[in-house]
Order: structure tokens, then C-alpha cells, then sequence
């Protein structure tokens, strides 16, 4: 019995949640009202005590105080969205919830489960401006289209991944605008016996982006090696060119010697504390090594360099923002917070205390970020990977491209098996 | 005359009633042999205690298992419509290599692991069997069960990287260049070596259970016969505790399939799964139903639960069929 019970519990884990999910049954999606409600739900992705829930509480009371709306909030972390699911099936999903675009769509809009936010747009901040005067059309109609809902995200806080550098770092006299430029000062590094890029081993989805980059610079699209399902498209001259230039990378050994076995956040820090010239990530990197900085460590970014073509110089961008589940019933006083929290007074709390860049270009950023910002607002807008299908994404072309980076194999070996490896992929799905 | 007329008959009456009775005994003596008051009432409370485990368990165990069956046959995101596959997820699920790998990971730590977790466990029990102080050095070994396998995957995660204690300490006996343990060529090795390090302990503190039950005597007899060490390992301490061997093995056959925390934390990272090389079925059915950031399904998620199940049953019955072995009873 014993053997029985253990195999039936492990088996069914997740019949057991499905089960619950199930019989919860019966989910209501009357949002016929509560106009007039006076409060809301909010579930958001933050935990009490970061910064950005900081600023978030002091917002929600000013809009308490100001509107007389209650905002009941639960801190409920970056795995929010686990939990709204359930929720909603059960009738007892919040109103708003927060999270990146690329959480949201999964989970929400790719299925229709998101109501559409456009009213918010219209409804006033400051200054006599509406929300869609202040954050910027280029934001939102780089959002991938959800089902449903012609807006979906009200973004609050917005990210790019950029090339960060020590501005002190006497490698980097002019900061690389094309790629034959980071050549040259990765050999320049070398010499010097420096590691020219960091990158951890476990960080597959991040060192993607030196391939997502490289194949739009040299005119490929992600999105299209994603959607055909023979593989072929890997053989498209701009993969091949992108995963050759990937392999100077790694076969000149500008990347050092441990790279391939490290784990997060091992060469951030390294990078923090100079042993490494250049990191490609999110601009949430300065806030994370904050603590490791050495000392008159500048943080320095720019755009990924060019590899040929000079007007393909756009950057990614990374949208956070609220939305609203689709069972959500108090609509009208969430919307009234999320224009609320636009405000310029809100919204400068959230570089000045959690270092963050704002959708608002009249809020600085915060000093670190100063290059991220000016990309932002000057660059034209991309989205990470093209935005597709965060599936493909980590069981393609991050296992795949893991092996070009990590030197396990060489740009043909890497074109041939991700090729393969996409024809299985979408085989498997039937 | 007329009393013994009447009496003759209820005489006889009396009499067949005694046989019919003295039958009825007979055959339920023949059904019943033993039926003693403490049994008849064991019988009569089989029921009542009996139903509401029964219960309990066709409620959280049998209808959750049919409800997955049902699921494996549709597609569905958990929130969204759900429609109807038939049995497509299965050969999907076949045809999909990192299901395959999944399963030929469970079987490295089924097979392999265990085999080491064997070997290690006796070769400790066989020290520990003559040692003075062997309670204490039961508890010291037993201590890893205590400890949450996310706890093992942070600190090996710290002991193995390139600037932690373990190179450290081999570039200073020498060796200049030490493996690359955390490389992803070398995770599921390392995944391998913790999952056999956290449970040794656990199988020698059983199998020493087992082993100092064996009367001193068979190994006194066995060294006037001339037998050695490895002899006496495999002729006196191997058979006889044989059905404490088959115990652990059922249980690591559970346990292994049930490994997924471990992997989760030593191969995964912010914002990724582990890499796909090291999924066990555990990790595949969680990653293709709870992935926060794909989207889900719960049909083939479900059929790679079923699938898993039906092929571990048939590995642990299996196991049980070829351990099988008369019970030893020592006087």
C-alpha cells in the first residue's frame, strides 16, 4: 500500500490541482458593474518590502486619500501570476494585476483572458495630459496583439538590454558601435589577460540575446525560425552569418575560461567588480550588483552594436505594466488607479527610490541608467526574441544556441541541429 | 402411551436438530476455523473503519488519477477552452525527445543511482557492523534526510563553481585544473552524485537495521569455515537480510521518480527551466503544466504523468517479482 499511494501521489500532482481547478468550476465574468464601487483588488509582483512596493503603497494611499477608493493589495511576488489562474476559475481573481509583458502573455492575453485596458488611455494624469500623452505609442504597439483586448498593458516601468560597461574602464575609450568594434576591444582585453564578456553558464535566455541581436543586425528574424515548422528557415544566410559571429566570440576565447560552468550570479559580480568588460542584460543589472560595484565603478551602457547595416539599430524593450483579468469587476476604480500612478509625482519615486526607468520621458532616470533611457526614447523600439513563444524560445533556441555558446559546437553544427531540433519541436506538438 | 408417541418424535426432533446444528458447525468451521468473539468483532468493525479511508482515498487518489486520464485526452491552458485530442497526446508525447530523455533520466537515477546507493550503503554497514560507537555514527549519517534537497541544491551549486571551496582546495593539492562540475555536460552527474549522497544515509540506517538482527553465531560459523570478509558479505549478511534489501529497494524505486527540487534548483536559474538534458518525468509534467512563462498544457502533461506512472508500476512490480524470496525468521 504504501508503494500505491506513493506512485498514485507523485502521478497525480497534477490531476489533484487540475481536480481543484475543476471543481471550483463555475467562474463568473459579470463585470456589468461596480461602477460605483468604492475599492479594488490588486495583486501585485512585488513583495512588501522592495522598493517598488514601497513606492506603490505610498501611491495607494495618496489615491485613498484623494478619490476615497480602497485598494485591497496583496504582495504576492514575481509568481503572481500562478495564482490567477485559479483565481479566476473560482471567481475570486483580483482586478489588477502587474507583471512584464512577456509573463502576461502566456499566462493571459495569448488566451483572451485580459480585459481590454484602452479607456485608460483616455483618462487624465497631470498637466492636463491623458495617460496617452505621457507614455510613449511606441510602447504599446510593440506589444504583441492579445486576444480580445486592443490594449492590455498600462506600462508603468520599462527596461531595455543594452551592452553595460564600466565608463572608467580604460578598454572602453569609445563605446563599440559596431560589432568589428567589440572585436577590437575584446582582443584589446584579451591581451591585457581580461574577460571580454561576462556570462553565466545557467543564463541560456540571457545569452540568447547576443544571437536575437545578431540576427536582427544582420537582417534575420527570430519570429520566422520560430514559425517554420521544418526547420529550415535556420539556413537563412543571416542565422549562419549571426551564429559564425557567435563563434568568434567563443573560439577567441573572449568570453574567459569558466564561463561554461558558472552559475548565476557569479560573473555579474565578476563584471561588478571589474573582472570583465562588457555584460548584455536587462537594465536591471545596476541594481542588482549595486552591492559589488568597486568602488568609481560608472555604469556605462549602449545599444548593441551594429554588424553592417546601419539603420538597424533597434533595441529591445521590456514592458511592465498593470492589466486586468477578464473576470475583473471593479473596473472602473482600477482603471482610475492605474492613470493615478502615471502622475509624474508617482511615478518619479519609482527611479528616484526602486532605480527604475519610467514610460515618462520628463522623469529622469536614474543616473546608472542615463544610456538605457536615452536608447529608450531615441532607438527605434524592438521586443526581445520578436516575442515568440516563450515555449519554442527555452526548448529550441536557448538549448540549442546553449551549445553554440557554451563551444560545445561550431556555427554549422549549431545552424544543423537547431534546425532539427525545430522540426521536433513543432513535430511533437502534432 | 400417548406421552412416549409424543415423546419419541421430539426426541428425534431433538436429535436431527443436534446433527443439522452439529453439520452447520462443521461447514462453518470448514469456511471459518478460527472464529473466535475478537474475530467475529474484527469482522463486524471491518467496514466502519475501513470506509472513510476508502473514501478519502477514492476521493484524493482514484478520481484524481481518472480526471487526469480524461485530461490526457484534451488540450487545455487550464483557463481557456478545452478541446478534444483523443489519444494524440500519447504518440505526441513519444515523439517529443525531451520526453524520452525524461524518462531515460529517471532510469540513470533509478538504475545507476541506486546501484551506487547500494553499494555505498552495505560497504558503510559492513564498517559500521563491528564499530563501538556506531549509534552516533548513524545519527551523522542519517542527518542528510533531515535536510530539504533545495538546500542541497544551493550548497552544491556554492561547493562546485569554478572559484568555490572544492577547486580551491584542489588547486592547492595540485591540481591545476579541475573539472568543470557545474558544466552542463556534468549536470546530471552531479545531480546523480547528490541524489546517492543525501540518501545513503537513509539506506544504511535501514539496512543496519536489517543486518544486526543476524544472530552473531552465522558469522562465528562462518569464520571457523574458513569464510572471509567478502564470503561472509555475501553468504550470511546478503540472504539474510534480504527482505530488508527488498524494502529499500521499492522505496528508492518511489523516491527516485519523485526527484524534482533538486533538479530544479542545481540546473535551473532565474528566469529558465534546467536544461532539458537533466528533466526527469517529475520535471517534465511540472514544466509543461506549471511554466510560468509558456504557455501550458495540462492534457500532455497529464498523459506524461499517466505514462510515467504505468511504466514505474511496472518497474516496481517487476523489482518485486525478481527480489521474491522465502521470509527468514530468526529464533
Amino acid at each position: 500500500m504504501p508503494l500505491l499511494s506513493s506512485m498514485l501521489t507523485r502521478a497525480t500532482t497534477v490531476a489533484a490541482v487540475l481536480a481543484t481547478l475543476a471543481t471550483a468550476g463555475c467562474a463568473t465574468t459579470d463585470d456589468s458593474g461596480a461602477a460605483n464601487a468604492k475599492s479594488f483588488t490588486y495583486w501585485s509582483m512585488w513583495t512588501r518590502n522592495e522598493p517598488q512596493a514601497k513606492v506603490l503603497k505610498s501611491a495607494i494611499s495618496d489615491f485613498t486619500e484623494e478619490t476615497g477608493i480602497n485598494v485591497d493589495v496583496e504582495w504576492q511576488g514575481r509568481k503572481s501570476l500562478d495564482k490567477v489562474g485559479p483565481a479566476m476559475l473560482s471567481g475570486k481573481a483580483p482586478d489588477v494585476v502587474d507583471q512584464s509583458f512577456d509573463m502576461l502573455l502566456p499566462t493571459l492575453a495569448a488566451g483572451g483572458q485580459l480585459k481590454d485596458v484602452s479607456p485608460v488611455l483616455d483618462l487624465p494624469v497631470d498637466g492636463g495630459k491623458k495617460v496617452k500623452d505621457v507614455v510613449p505609442g511606441k510602447l504599446l504597439s510593440t506589444l504583441p496583439k492579445a486576444k480580445g483586448a486592443r490594449t492590455w498593458l498600462v506600462p508603468y516601468e520599462t527596461a531595455t538590454v543594452s551592452l553595460f560597461y564600466n565608463g572608467k574602464d580604460p578598454l572602453v575609450g569609445k563605446a563599440p558601435k559596431t560589432f568589428d568594434e567589440l572585436l577590437d576591444i575584446c582582443e584589446a582585453a584579451k591581451a591585457k589577460g581580461k574577460v571580454c564578456i561576462g556570462s553565466d553558464a545557467d543564463q541560456g535566455w540571457a545569452s540568447l540575446y547576443w544571437f536575437d541581436y545578431l540576427l536582427h543586425r544582420n537582417g534575420g528574424s527570430m519570429k520566422e525560425l520560430a514559425g517554420d515548422k521544418s526547420g529550415a528557415a535556420f539556413k537563412d544566410p543571416a542565422v549562419v552569418k549571426s551564429a559564425r559571429q557567435v563563434e568568434t566570440l567563443v573560439k577567441n576565447g573572449y568570453l574567459g575560461n569558466s564561463y561554461d560552468a558558472t552559475k548565476y550570479p557569479e560573473q555579474q559580480n565578476n563584471w561588478a567588480a571589474g573582472k570583465s568588460v562588457f555584460m548584455l542584460l536587462g537594465s536591471w543589472l545596476p541594481t542588482e550588483v549595486e552591492k559589488f560595484r568597486k568602488p568609481g565603478f560608472e555604469v556605462r551602457s549602449v545599444n548593441f552594436p551594429t554588424t553592417g547595416a546601419a539603420d538597424r539599430t533597434a533595441g529591445d524593450v521590456v514592458t511592465y505594466g498593470f492589466a486586468m483579468p477578464k473576470t475583473a469587476k471593479n473596473v472602473g476604480p482600477a482603471q482610475e488607479f492605474m492613470a493615478f500612478f502615471l502622475r509624474k509625482q508617482q511615478l518619479a519615486g519609482l527611479s528616484s527610490k526602486a532605480g527604475n526607468i519610467t514610460p515618462r520621458s520628463d522623469v529622469p532616470a536614474p543616473a546608472e541608467l542615463a544610456d538605457a533611457a536615452k536608447q529608450l526614447q531615441d532607438d527605434p523600439a524592438r521586443l526581445a526574441n520578436e516575442a515568440v513563444s516563450n515555449d519554442w524560445r527555452d526548448q529550441v533556441a536557448v538549448e540549442e544556441f546553449n551549445q553554440l555558446w557554451l563551444g560545445k559546437t561550431d556555427a554549422e553544427g549549431f545552424v544543423k541541429a537547431a534546425a532539427k531540433a525545430s522540426a521536433s519541436y513543432w513535430k511533437a506538438k502534432g | 402411551m400417548a406421552a412416549p408417541a409424543t415423546t419419541l418424535p421430539a426426541k428425534a426432533k431433538a436429535q436431527a436438530k443436534g446433527k443439522a446444528a452439529e453439520a452447520r458447525d462443521r461447514r462453518g468451521a470448514a469456511r471459518r476455523p478460527e472464529s473466535s468473539p475478537l474475530e467475529r468483532n474484527q469482522r463486524r468493525t471491518f467496514w466502519p473503519f475501513l470506509t472513510p479511508a476508502l473514501v478519502m482515498f477514492v476521493l484524493f487518489f482514484v478520481a484524481p488519477i481518472v480526471f487526469s486520464g480524461w485530461l490526457s485526452l484534451n488540450r487545455w491552458d487550464g483557463l481557456g477552452e478545452m478541446t478534444s485530442r483523443g489519444f494524440a497526446n500519447y504518440p505526441a508525447l513519444f515523439r517529443d525527445p525531451v520526453f524520452t530523455g525524461a524518462l531515460k533520466n529517471t532510469g540513470l537515477l533509478l538504475f545507476v543511482g541506486g546501484g551506487c546507493v547500494f553499494v555505498l550503503s552495505f560497504a558503510i554497514t559492513v564498517v559500521l557492523r563491528d564499530m563501538r560507537d556506531r549509534n552516533v555514527v548513524r545519527y551523522v549519517l542519517f542527518f542528510p534526510v533531515l535536510v530539504n534537497p533545495l538546500v542541497f541544491g544551493v550548497m552544491v551549486g556554492l561547493l562546485f563553481r569554478p572559484s568555490g571551496i572544492v577547486n580551491f582546495v584542489m588547486e592547492h593539492i595540485g591540481i591545476s585544473d579541475p573539472p568543470k562540475w557545474l558544466g552542463e555536460q556534468n549536470l546530471m552527474t552531479m545531480i546523480v552524485a547528490v541524489t546517492v549522497w543525501s540518501a545513503t544515509g537513509f539506506y544504511t540506517t535501514i539496512l543496519m537495521s536489517g543486518v544486526e538482527q543476524i544472530p552473531r553465531s552465522y558469522y562465528e560459523a562462518a569464520e571457523l569455515d574458513g569464510a572471509g570478509a567478502w564470503q561472509r558479505f555475501r553468504h550470511v549478511t546478503l540472504p539474510l537480510s534480504w527482505d530488508v534489501v527488498t524494502v529499500c529497494a521499492i522505496f528508492w524505486t518511489i523516491s527516485t521518480v519523485k526527484v524534482f527540487e533538486l533538479i530544479l534548483v542545481f540546473g535551473g536559474s532565474v528566469g529558465g527551466a534546467p536544461p532539458k538534458d537533466t528533466w526527469t518525468s517529475a520535471m517534465y509534467v511540472y514544466q509543461r503544466a506549471f511554466n510560468t512563462t509558456s504557455t501550458r498544457d495540462f492534457g500532455i502533461s497529464s498523459a506524461a504523468a499517466l505514462v510515467s506512472l504505468v511504466l514505474i508500476t511496472i518497474a516496481a512490480v517487476l523489482l518485486r517479482r525478481m527480489m521474491r524470496r522465502d521470509a527468514i525468521q530468526f529464533s
